[in-house]
C-alpha cells in the first residue's frame, strides 16, 4: 500500500538528453574565436562585409516605367526589382498624357520608355515631351525586334 | 531593331535601347549602370 502510494505520487523525469544547445554554443564560440581552418572566421568576414556594403551602398533610384503592354511592363519591373531590390517602388504608366503628369508631380531619377505606345506615339516624339515636362534624366528605350 | 533605327533613337536623346526580348537582369543592370556616374557606382 505505502509502496503503491509511493509510485502514484512519484513523477517520471524523462531520460536525461545532451544538451544541444549547449554543444552548439562551444562549437560557435570556438569557430568565432576562429583558426584560419575554421570556417566560422569566414562567415563572420563576410557577413561584415555585406554589412559595410549595405551601409555604403547609396538610395535606390526613383525609377518610372512607361509601357503600354502590362506583360512587357510586369517583366521589366520584375527585373528592376530583382536589381533594386522588392521594397523599391516603381511608377508604371501606360498612357503619354499619364506619364507626363506624373513626371511634373514628381521628377523620377531613371525612365523606361516603350519605343512605340499606343496609338502611334514614337520615342522620339515622346522624349521632348518628357523633357518639356522637366524631366532631365537617362531615358533608357524598351524596343521591339 | 536595325542599326539605323537604334542610331535614331539614341540621337534623340535615350541613353541605351534594351530589345524586349532580351530584358533580364544582366542586360537591365548594364543600362542602369551607363546611367550612373563614376562616384555613384563606387
Amino acid at each position: 500500500m505505502n509502496s503503491a502510494a509511493d509510485h502514484a505520487g512519484a513523477t517520471i523525469s524523462p531520460p536525461r538528453q545532451p544538451d544541444v544547445d549547449t554543444r552548439n554554443q562551444g562549437a560557435r564560440s570556438q569557430m568565432a574565436a576562429g583558426s584560419n581552418s575554421c570556417g566560422g572566421s569566414f562567415l563572420a568576414r563576410r557577413s561584415d562585409l555585406i554589412k559595410s556594403r549595405a551601409e555604403n551602398r547609396s538610395a535606390p533610384p526613383d525609377v518610372m516605367v512607361i509601357e503600354d503592354e502590362s506583360i512587357d511592363a510586369e517583366r521589366l519591373m520584375a527585373t528592376l526589382r530583382v536589381l533594386l531590390g522588392y521594397d523599391h517602388e516603381i511608377r508604371w504608366t501606360s498612357t503619354l498624357g499619364d506619364a507626363v503628369n506624373r513626371v511634373v508631380e514628381r521628377i523620377p531619377d531613371i525612365v523606361f520608355l516603350d519605343d512605340a505606345l499606343k496609338p502611334s506615339s514614337d520615342a522620339a516624339q515622346i522624349i521632348p515631351l518628357l523633357r518639356g515636362a522637366g524631366f532631365s534624366g537617362p531615358i533608357l528605350l524598351s524596343v521591339k525586334k | 531593331m536595325t542599326h539605323a533605327r537604334r542610331a535614331h533613337l539614341l540621337a534623340s536623346g535615350a541613353c541605351d535601347a534594351i530589345d524586349k526580348d532580351d530584358v533580364d537582369s544582366v542586360r537591365v543592370g548594364e543600362a542602369l549602370a551607363q546611367t550612373q556616374t563614376p562616384s555613384e557606382r563606387g
